[in-house]
């Protein structure tokens, strides 16, 4: 049985050997030698077992300070050494790291789901509907009927060998097909792919992605539509930007509007990315015009609402300064590795 | 519409600057694309909205902005009355059609002599981009662009017979038009006739034979009015717009067919020392009445938010040249004769807040139920999104059309069935696309000739096809990479599919038009295919004008997965007790694949064998030919208490037992 004399001669060559120890290499081995796995204090710490059992706790506390002691004074010396070998060692901390794939999200669809976010944040669903549309989803019940200078603003693809079946012209139809199917009141986004039969070139694109949204209650008005908006392009945008809303004609908007914002490259004192205006038109909006509430057989008594339609590319454009629509359907990783 | 300030500055006085003006006019609805330097001073650039023909004149956009500016807008165009001169009318007009053509005036003017026009009228034209012709022409567009009514001048000596017929066209007839092409008529456009056929398109081009030359010296002056439907109709039929047809197919001002009329024989009489002959001719079928509209005063604040003070709201629409009289506590508002686009409570509204400002009107934020069922289930593809992002794949997007002839190429023997558009731009978007793949092999190729690294794309949406009940379209998941390998893919593929829980079965060496037979697989979630993968053929790389090799890619179809699987994950507690970990070397038949063995020892390694990782295939030295080495290492665990050694000694006996009875397979 070990005495507690023995402890502290132990403790004593220990500190003695420490002390006067003139390498790193040295004092790992005596780092090994007292604390080590088959360390002498590891030793001891197994002897105790034989000991009384009332003696056990003192000596458990004695033999753990000495740990704390020697490791301390272990490191202290450590340190001593750390900076001598630093010398001797060059590390290029400079050199770059392996070489780590990363892939990225496409940029429409970053802001697309911003665009989600944003609104889903404010308590509006979301509602799907296909690419392939009727006439009637597209335009009639959106009160553009057919022979209308309305039309016109949508030039549209056809689908071959189904009658009056197209590509949708814009992500509208799917507020018609809500509005069938369900009672009001209504509070959605419906995001999707668009078309419209445009040659690619910088400013056209036949494919491309909108969000539009619908909210319809007993009295959610014009103003409402104008605090949604605000708020929307403050979390998009920045909360510096300043938005104006002019009046605009679309069929199924009554009163239409366009809303603008404050261009971010001159702050609003005109330049060329803004065509000397000092605002870029983000996005067109409107009170629900009734002639479409009656199509989707919703009573224009009980109930109104807003609703609005945003071109997810055109956003990307504003938001990160890009010229040209082409980039979006390139893919060149060049492009995609930027945002 | 091109609008000169100079022009302009005769319907209303005391104008602020054109770029002010740009501004104001821009905030009332009348979008302005810029201004610029015209012959006679600045000009203002509009673009107008379908729904604001009435704009499409001088005296339109004089009155928005009298309006605009609180002022009166001078409403004096000049012409001169009739002047009798006894001569008996040679010409009648036979209106077959009153719907369409509700109001049809003609006038006779003798004895003009053509010339260039003077300079002032030549260069108002200009500025609205109109190019002069000879006074004649030019005079008609003039007053065109002044009141925004269509005019139409006849070579009277060239009119057969004594009829003028307003009709609709017949199928198969013809008419070559001013600008020199035959067309052959649909039926049902309107066209004004003489006794030998047609002689103008009504309302968007006058024809050939009757046209206006320099020797010219009588001349049958037509203003009419045509239903807004027909002309739109007649426009793209024939798919052509002119400044008549852009007019009347938004609505022209039934109370201005006259007055422009007499306004035109006035200028010629001026300009070209025309004599205005007495014969003027009138079908009138449908006189016009100002509509009454009945507007509740509170709608307008339950519809905008905003109280708009009654006396604002008279003083607006007056402004704007509405009646408004007070009945009770309604308001009947009387729409003036060029607003035909104002016909409803709700339009009248729009007026009114046009007004008073958008910008006035304050913001707030709605109030609604908080109930909405359009909550939107999780995204699960997002999730292989995150996987394949963190993997270094780079998202894409291709666009959904595609080129017909390219996919008949790919999926050449195959039976397809793509959506086809009736009226494509070009051959190369002709068809909706069928696959995600060749898309992404063709942004691969763009980015190779680039000489961009990591090439690795991957793209999520829809695909189409024809179905047995109309057109299908499902989303579709695919991924190629450059350099990648089977195992690449199959990594890739592994990876998505353990992210999204599924429970899924692999089926190796399937028949694909994409890929190499020996290096393919597909992926089976509960019986389905839900997706194959593999090494792209080099003849599909071929037919995409690929010139290189070493492409692997995948496609799922998320349709097929189990949404169940992911929105069923729960937490699932592990041993407290340690594993014990045994390597196991085995000699086998090459022919033996990883998964026969895998197999064989996971059943001999009952529950407590958690996990077997291959870590080494070796052939070569030491090892016969025809032989291969594979060191696994497998994973012991019960969560009942800490495996003794004999315990998992035993396990690994009946383990290696089993592998040489199974499949002969003998430890190293």
């Amino acid at each position: 049985m070990t005495s507690f004399q023995e402890y502290s001669a132990a403790e004593k060559q220990a500190r003695i050997s420490i002390e006067k120890c003139t390498s790193a290499d040295e004092l790992d081995k005596l780092r090994a030698k007292y604390l080590g796995r088959q360390g002498v204090l590891k030793d001891l710490f197994s002897q105790m077992g034989k000991s009384p059992e009332s003696e056990r706790p003192a000596r458990g506390r004695e033999l753990n300070r000495i740990k704390k002691e020697l490791t301390g004074l272990l490191e202290k010396r450590k340190t001593e050494f750390g900076s001598v070998s630093k010398k001797e060692e060059i590390y290029d901390p400079t050199l770059p790291p392996p070489f780590v794939d990363k892939g990225k999200t496409h940029p429409v669809i970053k802001i697309l789901k911003e665009v989600e976010n944003i609104f889903t944040s404010m308590g509006f669903g979301i509602a799907y509907g296909p690419d392939i549309e009727t006439e009637y989803y597209n335009f009639t019940a959106l009160n553009i009927p057919e022979n209308h200078p309305a039309r016109d603003m949508h030039d549209t693809f056809y689908v071959k060998n189904y009658k009056n079946t197209l590509l949708r012209t814009h992500t509208s139809p799917v507020q018609v097909r809500v509005m069938e199917k369900k009672k009001p009141p209504y509070k959605f986004i419906a995001p999707g792919r668009c078309y419209r039969r445009d040659t690619v070139d910088a400013s056209h694109l036949p494919v491309f992605h909108q969000v539009e949204g619908l909210m319809v209650d007993s009295n959610v008005t014009f103003s409402d539509l104008k605090g949604v908006l605000h708020l929307f392009a403050k979390r998009m945008f920045g909360t510096k930007v300043k938005i104006r809303f002019r009046p605009s004609f679309f069929p199924f908007t009554e009163p239409s509007a366009e809303m603008d914002i404050s261009c971010g490259i001159c702050s609003g004192k005109g330049c060329p990315a803004c065509s000397q205006k000092g605002w870029l038109e983000i996005l067109g909006a409107g009170m629900v015009d009734p002639e479409v509430f009656r199509y989707c057989g919703v009573d224009t008594a009980k109930w109104q609402g807003f609703a609005f339609g945003m071109g997810i590319e055109r956003i990307a454009m504003l938001k990160y300064d890009i010229h040209d629509l082409r980039l979006f359907i390139q893919n060149d990783l060049r492009f995609l590795k930027q945002f | 519409m091109k609008v000169p300030v100079q022009w302009l500055k005769e319907y209303v006085s005391g104008l602020p600057s054109a770029e002010r003006l740009a501004e104001i006019l821009t905030l009332r609805g009348l979008e302005v694309e810029d201004v610029t330097d015209g012959l006679t001073g600045k000009v203002i650039e509009l673009e107008l909205t379908p729904n604001r023909g009435d704009c499409a004149s001088i005296v339109g956009v004089a009155r928005e902005t009298a309006a605009a500016l609180g002022k009166k807008i001078k409403n004096d165009i000049p012409f001169k009355t009739d002047k009798s001169d006894g001569e008996k009318p040679k010409i009648s007009i036979k209106n077959q059609d009153p719907v369409k053509c509700p109001l049809y005036f003609l006038k006779l003017i003798t004895d003009l002599k053509t010339a260039p026009s003077p300079k002032w009228l030549e260069e108002r034209l200009k500025d609205c981009g109109i190019r002069p012709q000879n006074s004649i022409v030019d005079i008609t567009n003039y007053v065109l662009m002044e009141t925004g009514q269509p005019l139409h001048a006849f070579d009277a000596d060239k009119i057969e017979g004594t009829e003028i017929i307003i009709r609709e066209a017949e199928k198969g007839e013809k008419i070559t038009t001013l600008d020199g092409i035959e067309r052959k008529l649909h039926g049902g456009e309107i066209v004004i006739a003489d006794r030998c056929g047609p002689i103008a398109l009504a309302g968007v081009m006058g024809g050939e034979h009757t046209a206006v030359s320099p020797s010219t010296g009588t001349v049958l002056l037509e203003s009419a009015c045509f239903l807004p439907a027909c002309i739109s109709r007649t426009e793209s039929i024939h798919g052509i717009v002119t400044e008549s047809s852009y007019r009347f197919s938004r609505g022209t001002d039934p109370g201005g067919v006259k007055m422009s009329l007499l306004r035109a024989a006035g200028l010629m009489a001026e300009v070209c020392c025309g004599n205005i002959s007495a014969l003027a001719l009138e079908d009138v079928r449908k006189p016009f009445t100002r509509p009454v509209i009945e507007l509740k005063p509170y709608n307008i604040s339950s519809v905008l938010g905003c109280a708009i003070p009654e006396k604002d709201i008279k003083k607006s629409l007056e402004e704007l040249g509405f009646g408004v009289n007070a009945k009770g506590r309604l308001l009947h508002v009387e729409v003036p004769s060029y607003r035909s686009d104002v016909s409803r409570e709700i339009d009248i509204i729009e007026e009114i807040a046009r007004c008073f400002g958008y910008d006035r009107i304050q913001e707030t934020m709605p109030g609604v139920s908080a109930e909405t069922d359009l909550v939107p289930p999780e995204d699960i593809l997002e999730r292989a999104g995150e996987i394949l992002r963190g993997i270094g794949f780079y998202q894409v997007l291709t666009p959904t059309l595609c080129d017909g002839s390219l996919m008949t190429k790919i999926y050449s023997g195959k039976k397809i069935k793509p959506v086809e558009l009736a009226n494509p731009l070009t051959g190369n978007f002709d068809i909706l696309r069928l696959d995600l793949l060749s898309g992404l092999l063709k942004v691969a190729l763009y980015n190779i000739n680039r000489n961009n690294y990591q090439v690795k794309l991957y793209e999520r949406g829809s695909v189409f096809k024809k179905g047995s009940k109309g057109t299908v379209e499902n989303e579709q998941l695919a991924f190629v990479e450059k350099n990648g390998d089977f195992f690449a893919v199959k990594a890739a593929v592994l990876g998505v599919l353990e992210e999204m829980k599924q429970d899924y079965s692999l089926a190796y060496g399937i028949d694909s038009i994409w890929f190499e037979k020996e290096k393919s697989a597909a992926v089976f979630i509960k019986g389905k295919e839900a997706g194959t993968f593999g090494v792209f053929k080099g003849e599909i790389l071929e037919k995409l004008d690929i010139d290189d090799e070493g492409f692997s890619g995948c496609y799922l179809i998320p349709e097929l997965f189990d949404r169940s699987a992911i929105e069923g994950i729960k937490f699932r507690s592990w041993s407290e007790f340690p594993s014990v970990y045994r390597d196991i070397s085995v000699v086998a038949d090459v022919k033996l694949t990883h998964s026969e063995i895998y197999d064989n020892i996971s059943s001999g390694g009952g529950e407590i064998l958690r996990d077997i990782r291959l870590f080494d295939v070796y052939t070569g030295k030491g090892i016969e030919k025809g032989l291969k080495s594979m060191t696994y290492r497998l994973e012991f665990n019960s969560p009942e208490g800490t495996l003794s050694s004999a315990q998992v000694s035993k396990k690994m006996d009946l383990i290696v037992k089993k592998l040489k009875k199974d499949l002969s397979v003998e430890l190293r």
